[in-house]
């Protein structure tokens, strides 16, 4: 009797309920539940079949290609006797890799071995040639922390299989934990696995494949010792890895992701160095502090390959107290574990062990521990009071990252920081811990550095990007350098950071528009720059650092003297230029010694575009032309290269490539070339639209995208061609527009509402009114940001600025907004 | 040519990227090694041991079962193929044999454990088949759920995966499915009794 499609669905509901009820309760539910006969009956029916059905199906028919898999792999049955030496006893473990067999050597020694056989997937030949090629090597190593491996063949099946050691112990962190060993019994246990690989580097040997189930504990005369397993088969077995096949090679061999180092999960990096066994020990040493992973991988399974190697590339674990802290659950299991409660043990964490596996868990190769015996000995501190070197992890590093993404807000927090890092380097001389005052030091120099540098990109103080919480944070910077610049010292490191502190001094001027002393720092920088070049000959970076002072100088001497700044000594301009002469001989010198060297080309090529700006200032035209031609033949090539990189860097050479561009543009204008200039404005704009594709969160490209149209309008007005002008208005308008991101800041308003005002001048155009009433709200809320966040010099500007868009507001609008306007002064007084 | 195991590991790399035309292109590749695979099953032989004949399925295989970790969508995906694949030669097979000995005996089949097929019981498997189109009329999810289970061997995750529904979905109709089809092969059977 067939059943209708109209029932079925019925029928398996009905099916699915029942046999949720106990046998007894079935027929009761049927009654309860199923109302029509036939629906039931049916049920009742296939409830009979299900009863008899229980093997029915329940192998897969092609279950042959799975029991296949034991033919595959080639499995030894125990008794066998492998390659006329090996006779296998039994199966000891089974993980991503293959099967681990333990087996009795018979000759020419006697002995019990580990047979390891890999999983197919991969050339055998090539394994065993590879192992081959290393087998000297591993020969050499001889430390009680590191388990032989005596042989490599392969089996009748094909498959290789590596003969090792028999290690019959637990993996270090199952160790740990059954012994419930306390965090100090811990590291005494890590150091000597430290120690091993050490050993094993020394020989020129990296693992590149530690994890616990490679570090097995084993108790010789009751004491614990740590035995690594493996040395030399990764690279046997993954020497591929730096190609392109490590895509597949990974889910062949590598099983899981979770100590892979960010530069093996970069399948662009092919340096893996020694500082890779350092990431992964890094993450066992996290494993046996916290009794959980840096990265949570039950969620990465989740994701795709790719996102799994993105987020080791990418992004920062939390550190070991902090994970501790937000796992509640099983932090007191994991306490326990260590004899102690979990609040104990988060503090036992806190600064120095979190610092110290962070250092070995930097991303950031040239931050990350250099080798196992640094981290050992770092550890070895800690566990004998001494200061630890390592500090809170790259704080600069992330900073940077963090600055990348959120430019301003970041500024105005590392006011206080750099103010908190002062006090702790002077305060830092009295304490022990002079070390880490040492290392604060210098990541406060880079953290500084790298905000002066985002800062930097504007050209100065009345830049109306430039907002008053970056001037008072340049403020403080002054106090923060010149306590560095005052260092009078013959060492050579001492005096490198003096003057790199003078320079930064004369930037800090330069960009709140202080030239006079920005000069004086700058002469100061040359000063001890030259001393160090002339000590030290060989050292590019002393002539290179000579070379940007040179150049800063100029632009501070030629800032000075563009006619919207007061007094200027009378010589500026030349003094100016002879600056830019010495900056553009050191760099010539060096590009010439160097011209692979990208850093090298792109300042010279800046200084040029400097001097570029200077001469055509001074009505220079010819000259500047060639100079930015200089400049563009330099960027060119660099650009392109960039291009093809298709990561959006810090400083990107298409960025100063697409200003030349916009000068020479408005450059040839001004000479009457009207066509050729236009060309050149396009390719700005062209170059500058990727750059905001490229790197969106960085408004100021958008920002500056928005001038290069201005530009390029102002072209079209001379031509007469009013039509296209406006249509570059309205390109500006939209780029402008587009800023309008969730993370649209009061920075951002400020600078949309500049350029409005700047764009729409006075009120020539009626379509825009709805622009102007936005530009008033803009600024009424940027005075009262400004107000609540106590920088009545901010309100003030803001407050005039209102003042001035005012009249180009339309009614009812001008009404409502010049009461506030009024208000607004009424508050500032 | 000769497709190489190297062909088989681009594919499946691009598989594994979510390159869905991938599939198209290793079924071509690995569809002789599953016709082996059910030769040799249907002869109820072993397949041979020698890895280095093999075997594109396998290492295709071995690939995608390795790759435990990584993208399970495209490992499901290329095992739901396969399942369909080798439903259709078991079948062909079974129809070219029952072809050859046309006018023996039709015999009553035990629907022992794991229904095992002996080269004489491809008239069982011919009823399945017969069994599963009518079902797939019925449900066609069901049919496909046993299709992916029986013939493909895919687990109830992998089918899951497989066909974008949860396993708890999969696991009843699965059940349903077999008690249906249980009942159908017993009543031929019964019937020719």
């Amino acid at each position: 009797m067939a059943i209708s499609p109209e029932n079925w669905d019925r029928v398996k509901a009905l099916f699915a309920g029942a046999l949720e009820c106990d046998a007894q309760e079935r027929s009761a539910y049927l009654r309860e539940n199923a109302a029509d006969q036939a629906v039931r009956e049916e049920v009742e029916r296939l409830l009979a079949e299900h009863e008899q059905a229980s093997t029915f199906l329940s192998k897969p028919i092609c279950a042959d290609l799975h029991l296949e898999r034991n033919a595959i792999l080639g499995r030894f049955a125990p008794g066998e006797l492998l390659d006329g030496k090996f006779k296998i006893a039994q199966l000891i473990a089974e993980g991503g890799m293959g099967e681990v067999w333990l087996a009795e050597q018979t000759k020419p020694i006697h002995r019990m071995v580990a047979l390891k056989l890999i999983k197919t997937g991969m050339d055998t030949k090539t394994v065993v040639a590879r192992f081959e090629s290393e087998r000297q090597a591993l020969a050499l190593m001889d430390h009680p922390s590191i388990a032989r491996v005596y042989d490599a063949g392969s089996t009748a099946a094909g498959r290789p299989y590596f003969a090792m050691e028999y290690v019959p112990g637990l993996r270090v962190t199952d160790y740990c934990d059954k012994h419930r060993l306390t965090i100090s019994e811990r590291l005494e246990l890590f150091l000597q696995v430290c120690d091993g690989v050490q050993h094993a580097h020394q020989k020129a040997i990296i693992h590149r494949d530690l994890k616990p189930s490679n570090v097995l504990v084993v108790e010789q005369d009751k004491k614990a010792v740590p035995k690594i397993i493996d040395f030399g088969l990764a690279k046997a077995t993954w020497g591929r890895l730096t190609d392109k096949t490590m895509f597949t090679g990974f889910g062949v061999m590598m099983g899981t992701p979770e100590y892979m180092s960010p530069e093996q999960a970069d399948q662009r990096e092919h340096n893996i160095d020694t500082r890779t066994d350092v990431y992964s020990l890094g993450v066992i040493l996290y494993e046996l502090l916290t009794g959980t992973l840096p990265f949570d991988m039950k969620q990465l399974r989740k994701l795709p390959l790719d996102e799994v190697l993105r987020q080791i590339r990418e992004d920062d674990p939390p550190r070991p107290s902090t994970k501790l802290s937000n796992e509640a659950k099983t932090a007191t299991k994991n306490a326990g574990l260590r004899r102690t409660e979990p609040r104990q043990l988060v503090r036992l964490l806190e600064s120095d062990l979190d610092w110290i596996t962070m250092k070995a868990l930097e991303k950031n190769l040239a931050r990350r521990y250099d080798s196992p015996a640094y981290l050992a000995a770092d550890i070895t501190r800690y566990l004998t009071n001494q200061p630890v070197l390592a500090s809170p992890p790259s704080v600069s590093y992330r900073a940077g990252k963090f600055i990348k993404r959120h430019r301003v807000g970041v500024l105005a927090a590392a006011t206080v920081f750099l103010m908190l890092i002062a006090l702790s380097v002077s305060m830092g001389v009295e304490d022990i811990r002079i070390k880490r005052a040492e290392a604060n030091l210098h990541q406060a120099l880079d953290t500084a550095d790298q905000i002066l540098s985002s800062t930097g990109r504007l050209e100065s103080a009345s830049d109306s990007r430039m907002n008053m919480f970056q001037k008072d944070l340049l403020k403080n910077m002054i106090i923060f350098y010149t306590s560095i610049a005052k260092q009078n010292s013959t060492n050579e490191e001492i005096g490198k950071e003096a003057a790199s502190a003078h320079s930064r001094l004369g930037d800090i001027d330069r960009l709140l528009e202080n030239y006079r002393e920005a000069g004086e720092e700058y002469r100061d920088a040359i000063d001890r720059f030259e001393k160090l070049e002339q000590d030290h000959p060989k050292k590019r970076e002393y002539r290179q650092a000579l070379a940007r002072a040179h150049n800063y100088l100029g632009e501070a001497l030629r800032l000075w003297s563009d006619g919207k700044h007061t007094s200027p000594p009378q010589d500026a301009r030349s003094d100016a230029a002879r600056e830019y002469e010495s900056a553009l001989r050191l760099q010539q010198a060096l590009h010439d010694e160097q011209p692979q060297d990208a850093k090298y080309q792109q300042e010279l090529a800046r200084t040029h575009y400097n001097r570029g700006i200077l001469r055509s200032d001074a009505k220079d035209l010819n000259a500047s032309e060639s100079d930015f031609v200089k400049a563009i033949q330099l960027l060119e090539p660099l650009a392109t290269r960039e291009a093809e990189s298709q990561t959006a860097e810090e400083d990107p050479p298409s960025h100063d490539l697409a200003r030349v561009y916009n000068n020479l543009g408005i450059l040839l204008r001004s000479g009457g070339q009207l066509e050729k200039g236009q060309t050149y404005s396009e390719r700005a704009i062209r170059i500058e639209k990727e750059l905001v594709k490229k790197d969106p969160d960085y408004w100021e490209y958008g920002v500056e995208l928005a001038t290069f149209y201005n530009n390029l309008a102002f072209s079209f007005l001379e031509k007469g061609d009013n039509e296209m002008a406006k249509q570059q208005n309205h390109e500006a308008l939209d780029t402008i527009e587009d800023l309008a991101t969730p993370s649209a800041s009061m920075e951002y308003e400020r600078a949309k509402a500049h350029m409005l005002h700047l764009y729409l001048g006075p009120a020539q155009h009626p379509e825009f009114h709805a622009l102007y009433k936005h530009l008033g709200d803009g600024y009424v809320n940027l005075a009262k940001d400004y107000f609540n966040s106590g920088h009545a010099d901010g309100a003030r500007l803001a407050i005039e600025a209102l003042g001035q868009v005012l009249p180009n507001v339309s009614e009812p609008d001008r009404t409502r907004l010049a009461k506030s306007y009024q208000e607004l002064r009424k508050e500032l007084q | 040519m000769e497709p190489s195991q190297a062909d088989v590991t681009i594919l499946l790399s691009e598989l594994t990227r979510g390159n869905k035309e991938a599939v198209e292109r290793l079924v071509p590749l690995v569809y002789d090694e599953l016709k082996r695979l059910a030769n040799c099953y249907m002869r109820r032989e072993r397949p041979d041991h020698t890895l280095q004949a093999t075997a594109l399925v396998n290492e295709a295989y071995l690939k995608l079962v390795c790759q435990q970790s990584v993208n399970w969508q495209s490992r499901s995906h290329f095992f739901g193929i396969a399942a369909q694949l080798m439903r259709r030669i078991l079948i062909d097979h079974a129809r070219r044999h029952l072809r050859k000995k046309r006018g023996g005996a039709h015999e009553v089949v035990p629907l022992d454990e794991g229904l095992v097929f002996s080269p004489d019981q491809s008239a069982v498997l011919l009823r399945l088949d017969e069994a599963l189109e009518r079902l797939a009329k019925l449900d066609p999810r069901q049919s496909k759920i046993v299709e992916l289970r029986f013939f493909g061997g895919l687990s109830v995750e992998e089918a899951a995966e497989f066909l974008g529904i949860s396993p708890k979905t999969v696991k009843r109709d699965w059940s349903v499915a077999k008690a249906w089809l249980h009942g159908e092969l017993r009543q031929q059977n019964g019937n020719l009794t």
